[in-house]
């Protein structure tokens, strides 16, 4: 029989959530899941409806609130703060990443020149990064080393433009797939420059639609957003970095 | 909004900031795709909300959230189509891929068969076996949540561990015996 001890440790290291981001990021699906629910909750059921309703001890750390009204889609700026700014309330946390497994953590948990490694490490693109991460089957094509496309990626600071509506729209309808695929074009194998793009619509992959690219001199513009960075290259494609978001159902 | 609820605002954001990690890793260890993970941490949370009068202090809350996230992953399980569940069933069986939302390429081969051997233990044998090699979990505090008396668990997590020591092995074997096959025809 095989040895117990080789075995338990074959088994630690092949821990399925040994690949989870370990640092802390300024968009949190699970934060942001846990916010929604509980405001559908709280419109239904008042606070003193609650269980017994007794007050924990509060920490004295500062916390990121989970209930609304706030936005957790604000950018950081800073590696280790993150800073949330509600629309009415503004909440400020300072969180080392507490990392409760025995694994070190990776600077990634994507392999490296890979789009996801580049949206993991830049600092730029964490909300974009969280939805992509949340739909598994885009997810797993973009981990993958299957990645040739063009993806014009928006900014956290674009994302903080957005109101909680249309986040809301993003995050809990079944439209993330189709959002997110907007952002990347069907076309062009290994990804197309920003010399290359032309004037006209581009298609994008899985629903199909056709987004936009404007062409002049050197300002290019990607379904109505301004194109602030290009020509970023991750193996077999090239990101481009866009200011704004860019909303198929709003076209 | 009250005092009171003020307060337990923050002791319930205190809670999500200390344990969300742990409760989002136990999610991710047994549900078989990221966004079912996500889903089973968040309606775990939920329920504390609701019942956070409930929730006893100290490490126990963890534990209380475990097993919260534990009958949350439950019901999702039932939940899923007639469809589904005869695929688990058949995954279940020896071909089983190991859960788990990551990509298992990039694991190695021993470690995909130990995720595999793992599968093949009884839902009681897995979970004795996550909670103390991936949750960390002392004999003490898995008997706690088992309900059971110290030495009992002692007993079982041995022959749960012995159990998946011999399913590994059969694991490995049957490799063998395929590239034997291929061999022989070949």
């Amino acid at each position: 029989m095989a040895d117990e001890q080789h075995v338990l440790a074959l088994l630690r290291q092949a821990d399925p959530a040994a690949r989870l981001p370990q640092a802390e990021r300024s968009f949190d699906p699970l934060r942001q899941r846990v916010t929604t629910r509980i405001a559908r909750l709280e419109e239904q059921e008042p606070a003193p409806d609650r269980g017994k309703g007794t007050a924990m001890q509060t920490t004295t750390a500062p916390t990121r609130q989970l209930t609304p009204p706030r936005r957790t889609w604000i950018a950081a700026a800073a590696a280790a703060v993150v800073v949330i700014a509600a629309a009415v309330g503004t909440f400020v946390a300072t969180r080392p990443a507490a990392v409760p497994d025995t694994v070190a953590p990776p600077s990634s948990v994507y392999e490296e020149g890979t789009v996801m490694h580049l949206l993991d490490t830049d600092g730029r693109f964490d909300t974009f990064l969280g939805l992509l991460e949340e739909e598994g089957a885009i997810l797993d094509f973009l981990s993958s080393r299957g990645f040739d496309r063009t993806m014009f990626v928006p900014t956290d600071e674009a994302f903080a433009q957005l109101d909680q509506t249309t986040m809301a729209e993003i995050t809990e309808g079944p439209r993330l797939g189709w959002f997110l695929h907007t952002h990347m074009l069907a076309e062009g194998q290994g990804g197309i420059r920003a010399e290359d793009l032309t004037n006209k619509s581009y298609q994008n992959p899985g629903a199909g639609t056709l987004t936009p690219v404007t062409v002049e001199g050197e300002h290019i513009t990607y379904g109505g957003a301004t194109v602030i960075e290009t020509d970023i290259e991750v193996e077999g494609g090239i990101v481009h970095v866009i200011d704004r978001v860019v909303i198929p159902w709003d076209r | 909004m009250s005092v009171i609820a003020a307060d337990e605002r923050a002791a319930f954001d205190a809670l999500y900031e200390d344990t969300h990690r742990k409760v989002l890793a136990y999610c991710v260890r047994r549900t078989s795709r990221w966004p079912d993970a996500l889903d089973a941490a968040a309606d775990t949370y939920v329920v504390a909300w609701r019942r956070f009068g409930d929730l006893p202090h100290g490490e126990g809350r963890l534990f209380w959230l475990f097993g919260v996230a534990r009958r949350v992953i439950a019901n999702q399980r039932r939940t899923e189509s007639r469809q589904d569940r005869v695929a688990a069933k058949l995954r279940s069986r020896g071909s089983a891929e190991p859960s788990g939302p990551d990509d298992l390429a990039v694991l190695g081969e021993e470690h995909r068969d130990v995720l595999r051997a793992l599968a093949r233990l009884s839902e009681d044998d897995q979970e004795l076996i996550r909670l103390t090699t991936w949750e960390g979990l002392s004999s003490t505090e898995v008997a706690e949540l088992f309900d059971v008396t110290r030495n009992a668990l002692d007993v079982r997590l041995h022959r749960a561990r012995k159990r998946l020591a011999r399913e590994y092995e059969r694991v490995r074997r049957s490799h063998f015996k395929r590239s034997r096959g291929r061999d022989s025809h070949g």
